[in-house]
């Protein structure tokens, strides 16, 4: 029985370790490509949103690699992501491949994963998925540590492009680690690394933050590596939302509301899924040393459509430059260089204007 | 002078009209519904709505325009959720906020938050009610009217035998029970929309095998049934949807809508057919479709306005999972409204409906 799974970001070696320590037979799928866009883009609903697409093109590669059991999140709010799994199961059977879905959160509910855990290996002991599980976040923590020090270490490196390269490496390590401890001493020798590398502390450079949807946040294909363009033009660049924030959501819910209440004074509810949160986390940055926001998010999303004509108002109120990308398998990435680099020389020349 | 408040004829008005009226008037406001949909409030929507919005969003943006001078509050509530574990599409969620901040110099909106997932209707209603400076007594008596109405609404437009007669029952006209198309289930008592989700009764699923043969003997002026499947506003909505319903009249075909089901039934067929749907208007959608596909109807058309996000899932969805194979036609309204195309492609489909009949 081998199980796949769809690529999300870096976290590949996350969800990996997930189901080794389960005892499954993982395949990781051949990292995201055009070509996968244009598989899922072929068979999938006309406009289904883009994460949508990726995930079906990513199944169809490891199905036809001869994953046997697909892994999907499951359950999720009132936006599009909880059908994902039923309709692509739909897809996939009509495309004549033999296989079984199996879902993490089948139910609603915080512990109903103890459900999908165990339908990916019906003979998993607790210590084994208790084990699966803390590998999972642990692993999951610690790319985002490392995401987080890529993002600020571009704009300052001596040298362009070591910090990708690193990181390149060292995810290698995160994946190699077995255990716990292994994953505590990969740690050590990974932030090593990465305080290696030659940085010119005296340049001052732009800060902008990034919002939005989750999926196209985290993955750098579906954004046209939208992190790595703004880091090559010396940009310092924070993004709050990743995997181990939404962890964390799951158990601290009430941080999860309150990030929406920043925004209290444009939204009274929720917009679902993180909708909210683009609009909390702007009204913050407005108030910090942030010069700008980007608000990315799949074309026709529905919480960040709303959210979208709600950061038109913010961005008017509050007076911080905000700009929106959406995101289709359209996409052209000389469009979002050309759109980035005019917003960057906009934000530059107000830093010089209000610095005199 | 009453207050006046306005209702915008879109989106969710042709499900909770009735209840929205009884429970307003009651509390003593005057209620003013913006016109139907036409060539002004369409331009208007577009023009002030973010161009990514589905289009009954952006029919709403024009409704709440129309409306703007005319009245003191507009009625714009927060429908997040109408049963527990079931969600309303997340367009909604924000509705109000949306409206707020895109729109200016608009009256001050009159909003509660409805999330049965959270509290319940009572309460969100008497939060309004407070809004409108109303008293105890009154908020609970025009709650219970307002329940009353909204139920006996839900029952009789199961007897309703065009879109039209939708409209006229929702304006509180009464239908004639004898001459619908498809008979109603006797026993099947409805519950308010906001109770959908408990089911006990669970009689549905042996009324929908009577209803099979029943609705064979069923005098009918037209040769043909076609199913209309999609949201409300969609189908009811006669400028939006270039006046689907009558123009299939003319060819021939009577229609068929989701509400013409009983909201078991409709609970019963989906979760046959999804386990998975966790949207209150998804459900109409798919388990009308599995129904109306067993031998009910010659042919379905699915309404979809253009960047719908659960009608671009759960379409697909039923489309692949109906066991019966029909005739299917997914029309796609945006906002060039392009009728001459529409036409052609009706035309066509009810040219494979006739041929099948024969």
């Amino acid at each position: 029985m081998k199980v796949s799974f769809p690529h999300m970001g870096n976290y590949y070696p996350a969800f990996k370790s997930l189901m080794e320590n389960l005892g499954c037979e993982v395949l990781v799928p051949p990292s995201t490509s055009r070509k996968t866009m244009e598989l899922g883009a072929r068979y999938a609903p006309e406009f289904s949103c883009l994460p949508f697409k990726i995930n079906l093109g990513n199944y169809i590669e490891a199905l036809d690699l001869g994953a046997d059991v697909l892994f999907q999140a499951g359950r999720a709010g009132p936006c599009r992501y909880g059908l994902y799994g039923e309709v692509q199961k739909g897809i996939l059977e009509d495309l004549g491949y033999n296989f079984r879905m199996q879902e993490l959160f089948p139910e609603f509910g915080l512990f109903s994963f103890i459900k999908g855990l165990k339908g990916l290996n019906p003979e998993a002991t607790i210590f084994q998925m208790t084990k699966a599980a803390l590998m999972t976040i642990k692993k999951i923590n610690l790319i985002d540590e490392m995401e987080h020090l890529v993002r600020k270490l571009r704009a300052y490196e001596v040298k362009k492009g070591e910090a990708d390269k690193v990181f390149a490496r060292t995810l290698e390590w995160v994946d190699e680690a077995r255990t716990l401890r292994e994953i505590r001493a990969a740690r050590r020798r990974i932030l090593k690394r990465f305080r290696a590398i030659k940085k010119d502390e005296t340049r001052s450079p732009l800060k902008i933050a990034i919002v939005g949807e989750l999926y196209v946040v985290m993955e750098p294909f579906s954004n046209s590596d939208i992190e790595r363009k703004l880091g090559q033009m010396g940009v310092e660049v924070f993004r709050p939302l990743c995997l181990s924030q939404i962890l964390r959501h799951a158990l601290f819910f009430w941080e999860y509301r309150d990030i929406t209440r920043k925004g209290r004074e444009f939204i009274d509810y929720e917009l679902g899924a993180h909708g909210g949160h683009s609009v909390g986390h702007t009204v913050e940055f407005s108030k910090k040393d942030f010069q700008g926001v980007i608000h990315i998010y799949p074309l026709g999303c529905l919480p960040e459509v709303s959210a979208r004509s709600i950061l038109d108002k913010v961005r008017e109120k509050l007076n911080i430059p905000l700009m929106h990308l959406s995101f289709d398998e359209q996409t052209g990435e000389a469009g979002i260089q050309t759109r980035l680099e005019a917003f960057i020389e906009m934000l530059e020349r107000k830093k010089i204007v209000y610095s005199i | 002078m009453s207050v006046r408040v306005g209702i915008p004829r879109a989106l969710l008005y042709y499900n909770f009209y009735p209840f929205w009226k009884t429970f307003l008037t009651e509390l003593g406001a005057e209620v003013i519904v913006s016109p139907p949909t036409n060539r002004q409030i369409l331009s208007d929507g577009v023009k002030y709505a973010v161009d990514e919005v589905c289009l009954p969003v952006k029919i709403f943006f024009g409704h709440v325009i129309s409306l703007k001078d005319k009245v003191d509050y507009l009625f714009i509530p927060r429908i997040a959720s109408i049963e527990k574990k079931f969600f309303i599409c997340a367009k909604f969620w924000g509705l109000p906020d949306v409206i707020r901040n895109s729109l200016e110099d608009i009256p001050p909106l009159l909003t509660t938050d409805i999330d049965l997932n959270r509290r319940s209707l009572y309460r969100s209603m008497w939060q309004l009610g407070r809004r409108l400076r109303a008293n105890f007594f009154k908020i609970h008596t025009a709650y219970r009217k307002a329940r009353g109405i909204q139920e006996k609404f839900l029952q009789s437009r199961q007897q309703i035998r065009s879109p039209a007669e939708f409209l006229a029952l929702l304006e509180g006209e009464k239908v004639n029970p004898l001459t619908s198309i498809l008979p109603a289930c006797a026993s099947t008592a409805d519950r308010s929309p906001k109770e959908r989700g408990d089911n006990k009764n669970r009689k549905s699923s042996s009324c929908s095998t009577s209803r099979l043969e029943s609705s064979n003997g069923v005098s009918s002026t037209n040769n043909y049934k076609i199913g209309l499947i999609g949201h409300p506003y969609n189908i009811y909505d006669d400028y939006l949807n270039v006046d689907i319903a009558a123009r299939l009249e003319e060819m021939g075909a009577s229609v068929v809508t989701p509400e013409m089901l009983s909201l078991t039934l409709l609970y019963e067929e989906t979760k046959r057919l999804s386990r998975k749907n966790y949207w209150t208007y998804g459900k109409d959608m798919l388990g009308a479709a599995r129904y109306l596909a067993r031998g009910k109807v010659d042919g379905l058309i699915f309404l979809v306005s253009f960047n719908c996000g659960p009608d671009s899932l759960l379409t697909e969805l039923a489309m692949r999972k109906i066991e019966n194979k029909i005739p299917v036609l997914l029309l796609i309204f945006d906002e060039e409204r392009a009728e001459a195309g529409m036409m052609t492609r009706i035309e066509s489909f009810m040219e494979i409906v006739k041929k099948r009949k024969k």
